[in-house]
This record gives C-alpha cells, sequence and structure tokens, in this order.
C-alpha cells in the first residue's frame, strides 16, 4: 500500500508542470530564506554603562549625602536627648536629693510633731478658787460642746447681770454686753482651739504623705498646704474680727462711763437747781 | 506554473535582485559584557555600602534614640510621676478637704451670749458676718451705748472725744462684720481650691497651686486690714487715756483759778 503511494507521488512529481511548480516553490523558498530578516535596533551599551555610572554618582553624592546628613541629625536629636535625660535626672530630679527630700521630711516629723504638740497643749491653768478654776477649765479644755458650761461657769465666777431693781437699764446694758463680748470671745477662742487641732492634723496628713511623695505628686501637697494656709488665715480674721469688737466694746463702755457722767453732770445741776428753787 | 516556467529568467533574476537588495541580516555586534556587569555591580555596591551602610547608621541611631526616650519615659513614669504617689497624693487632699469641712463647721459656731434686748438686738447684728446689716450697727450701737451728750451736758472738748470714740467704736463692729464676711469668702475659695486640687492632674496641680498662693496673699492682705482696725481702735484708747490727764490738767488749773478768784473776793 505504501509503495503504491510512493510510486503515485513520484509519478505525480514526474508530471512536467509539477516538477516546475517544485522547482519554483524550492526557489523562492531559498530566496525567503537568503533574505535576512529585518535587523532589529540594538541599545547602546555605553549608553547603558553611562546610565548605570550616572545611578551610581546620584547614589553616591545624592542620597549618601541625604542619608550622611539625617544621621547627623539624628545623631544631634540623640545628643540634645542624651543632655535632657541628663538634666533631669541629675538636676532636676536627681534620685539622691529626691530621697534626701524624703528623708528631710521623716526628720522633720520625727523632730518638730511630738515636740509642736506638747508645747501646744502645755498646761498653763492657773486659778486656785473653784469658780475661777471652772471657768479656767471651761475655756481651756480645746472643746466646742460645752459653751452652756462656759457661760454657767463665767456666771459663777463674774456674778449675773444686776436685777433691774439693783442697777440703771444702761448700766445693766453695759454689763450685759460687756458679758457677751467676753463670752462671745471666749467661745470662739475654744473653737479656734479646735481649728488649730484641725490645722495640725491636716499639716500631719500632708507631711505623712510627704514622706512618700514624688517630685510629680507634691504639688498637690503644696496645693493642699497652701489652701489649708488660707483657711488659717480665714480663721485668723474670724479671731481679729473677735478681738476688734471685744476693744471696741470695751472702748464704747469707757465712752458711755463719759456720757454717764455728762448725764450724772446735767442730773446733778438740775437737782441743784431745783433745790435752790424750792 | 506554465507561465512562471516560461518565464523562470526573468523570475529567477528578480529574486536574486530581491535577495541582492534586502538587508543583509545584521551581524552581531561586540558586546562588552564585563562592562554591562561591572555597571551593574557598581550600582549594587553603592546601594550596599552608601545606602545600607546609612540606613544601619540610622536605624542604629534611631535605636539608641528609642532607648533614650524609653529611659526618660521610664524615669517620669516611675521617678518623677509614679501613679501610685499621685494617687495617694489625691487622697491625701481628700483626707485635708474633710478636716477643712470640720474646721468650717467650728467657726461657724454660735457664741451670741447678750440676754438683754439691747445688747442681744447689737450683738446679732456684730455676729451676722452680712455686710448688708453694717447699716444697722449706728442706730443698735446708740440704743445700747447712748448718744453724744449735748452742748449743755458736756464741755466741747469732751462731747468730741465722745464723738470721736464712738465712731471709731461702730467703725471697728462695721469692720468687723466686714472681716468675718470675707473670712466667709475665703473659707468658700479654699474649698473650691480643694475640691479642684482633688480632681487635678500633676501637670495642673501647681496652677491651683499659684491660685492657693494668689488666695493666700489676698488673705494676708485681709489680715493686715484687720489688724489695721485693731491697731486703730487701740490707738483712740490711748488717746482717750492722754485726753483723761490733759482733761484732769484742765480741771486743776480752772480749780487754782476759781479758788484764787474766790480768795480775791
Amino acid at each position: 500500500m505504501i509503495s503504491l503511494l510512493w510510486s503515485s507521488l513520484l509519478a505525480f512529481l514526474m508530471v512536467p508542470s509539477v516538477r516546475r511548480a517544485v522547482a519554483v516553490t524550492v526557489v523562492i523558498a531559498l530566496a525567503v530564506m537568503v533574505v535576512a530578516p529585518p535587523a532589529r535596533a540594538q541599545i547602546g551599551i555605553p549608553a547603558v554603562i553611562a546610565a548605570a555610572t550616572a545611578v551610581v554618582k546620584l547614589i553616591n553624592n545624592v542620597i549618601g549625602g541625604l542619608l550622611n546628613a539625617i544621621q547627623g541629625t539624628i545623631g544631634s536629636i540623640n545628643g540634645v536627648l542624651t543632655r535632657f535625660q541628663s538634666l533631669w535626672q541629675d538636676v532636676v530630679y536627681p534620685l539622691r536629693l529626691v530621697n534626701q527630700a524624703r528623708a528631710m521630711v521623716n526628720s522633720m516629723i520625727a523632730q518638730y510633731r511630738g515636740l509642736l504638740t506638747a508645747l501646744l497643749r502645755v498646761n498653763v491653768s492657773s486659778a486656785t478658787l473653784a469658780n475661777p478654776a471652772a471657768l479656767e477649765n471651761a475655756m481651756r479644755n480645746r472643746g466646742t460642746a460645752d459653751f452652756a458650761a462656759v457661760a454657767g461657769a463665767y456666771v459663777q465666777t463674774y456674778r449675773p447681770v444686776p436685777q433691774p431693781t439693783d442697777a440703771h437699764p444702761i448700766e445693766r446694758d453695759l454689763a450685759d454686753i460687756d458679758d457677751a463680748m467676753a463670752l462671745a470671745n471666749l467661745k470662739t477662742v475654744k473653737a479656734s482651739d479646735a481649728v488649730v487641732d484641725q490645722m495640725m492634723t491636716a499639716a500631719n496628713v500632708i507631711e505623712d504623705e510627704g514622706t512618700r511623695m514624688a517630685p510629680g505628686s507634691a504639688a498637690f501637697l503644696a496645693g493642699a498646704g497652701m489652701i489649708a494656709s488660707v483657711k488659717s488665715q480665714a480663721v485668723m480674721q474670724r479671731m481679729i474680727a473677735a478681738a476688734i469688737r471685744q476693744e471696741a466694746a470695751r472702748v464704747a463702755h469707757d465712752n458711755t462711763v463719759r456720757k454717764r457722767n455728762a448725764m450724772f453732770g446735767a442730773q446733778f445741776r438740775t437737782d441743784v437747781q431745783t433745790m435752790f428753787k424750792k | 506554473m506554465n507561465w512562471l516556467w516560461q518565464q523562470r529568467s526573468p523570475v529567477i533574476a528578480l529574486l536574486l535582485v530581491v535577495v541582492l537588495l534586502v538587508p543583509q541580516p545584521a551581524r552581531g555586534q561586540f558586546v562588552d559584557w564585563a562592562a554591562v556587569v561591572a555597571a551593574i555591580e557598581a550600582i549594587g555596591s553603592a546601594i550596599n555600602n552608601v545606602i545600607g551602610t546609612g540606613l544601619r547608621a540610622i536605624n542604629s541611631a534611631l535605636g539608641t534614640a528609642n532607648n533614650l526616650l524609653n529611659t526618660i519615659h521610664s524615669f517620669f513614669l516611675n521617678e518623677v510621676y509614679p501613679e501610685q504617689a499621685i494617687t495617694r497624693a489625691h487622697g491625701a487632699v481628700g483626707v485635708v478637704q474633710g478636716i477643712y469641712n470640720t474646721i468650717r463647721g467650728l467657726v461657724n459656731l454660735n457664741v451670741a451670749s447678750a440676754t438683754l434686748a439691747n445688747p442681744r438686738q447689737l450683738e446679732s447684728v456684730l455676729l451676722s458676718r452680712n455686710p448688708a446689716a453694717i447699716g444697722q450697727v449706728g442706730g443698735r450701737f446708740t440704743t445700747l451705748y447712748q448718744p453724744v451728750p449735748t452742748e449743755k451736758d458736756a464741755p466741747p472738748a469732751v462731747r468730741d472725744l465722745i464723738d470721736m470714740t464712738d465712731a471709731t467704736s461702730q467703725a471697728a463692729f462695721k469692720k468687723a462684720i466686714a472681716i468675718d464676711a470675707a473670712a466667709d469668702q475665703l473659707m468658700n475659695a479654699s474649698d473650691q481650691l480643694a475640691g479642684e486640687l482633688a480632681q487635678a492632674a500633676p501637670g495642673t496641680a501647681p496652677m491651683i497651686e499659684a491660685q492657693s498662693a494668689a488666695m493666700l496673699v489676698k488673705a494676708n492682705a485681709l489680715t493686715q486690714s484687720a489688724m489695721a482696725e485693731l491697731f486703730r481702735i487701740r490707738a483712740i484708747d490711748m488717746a482717750n487715756t492722754g485726753a483723761g490727764l490733759k482733761f484732769n490738767a484742765g480741771y486743776a488749773s480752772d480749780t487754782r483759778r476759781n479758788v484764787q478768784d474766790m480768795f480775791k473776793k
């Protein structure tokens, strides 16, 4: 079968027209094969090398320069941070001095707290008789719940305001306001003593916290102390106001005595005139 | 095909011409691959040596900066502003605030003690801590301490002394009311400051402290003003003592003259 096909193909190729066609095809094929394909445009290698050199130069000069500058800046920042750290740790908040400050608070507590408390509570009572001793005790006991006892002991010691039958109304008023001013001040002083105790307690609270304070928490304690001082000044003003009232009442009392003398003088003049008329 | 065969000579000639005219295949040009590789290696080397080294140095420097910042942060967190100490300080402020409330109660205790009508009326105004009541002092004072004697009842010098003394006493009473009211205001201000301090941050606590210092300066000024009033009334008291001596000298002089006149007659 194959040989039959081969022989048929040969017979066909031997046909003159077929042979010519095959020859022309072969010539064309040869021509096409011989003809070179269009030369492709090729990149210039020197240009590539020049570009690469330019990139290297860019890296060395520009990027390298920038990196050096950045490194220098970060170095400066580190220098500043180091100095900053040193400033805070060695100059502003040196741990040694922070601990020393806390130790100082402890030392001051040990040195002064007990002593000042004892000095505040020194017993100065000196009365010898029963009524004065009772008054003295009531006015110095630093309590504020026994104002009535103070008033009672005061009246026992200084006697009550005279009865209307025993004194002129003006004298009774004077005696009563004098007593009132004195008593009010004795009560105010008792309240003040109690306030002093409270202030000392507040100071102790602040001081106790001072033994454990940090530089950042000290401002709270300083603020609390400052506010306590404002409070203390307010109490001091109350005391001075009471002293002013007492002084004013005393001066007014003396003045009323002068007025009474004038009244007596006028009355005496009137009486003498009346007597001579009779 | 037959035509093509017949024209084979011209066709072949044409093909030859075409073959000659078509550009010859480009011959392989000379490529200096070593230079190209060297250039690329130079780039790589530059990247490694310049950029790489620079970035490594930057990274190291940033690491140092980071360590420094961490150290500073830790120092502030643990030594300067430890949260525990701040919480405790807030607590201490709260405790002190409680003590202030007790103090407020103590200073406002009622100390009124007068028993008779006139003294009670004056005392109620004097202890009112109300500046609006200052206007009532004059009338109640005069009711209790009596008016200045009339011209026929006392010589001018005595009337002057009495009037001046009354004026100073009244002024002192009025000032005492104003001082009490100022003390109330200072109490309010210090309560306000304490409340603010109890919720302050470590950074704002010195601001509260500064305001407290300002209030303290004001408080000191008010205390001075109160002390001045006390000195004034003591000065008038001293002046009255001196005036007593002067009046006595005057009376003695009058008596001597009268006696002389009497013997002349």
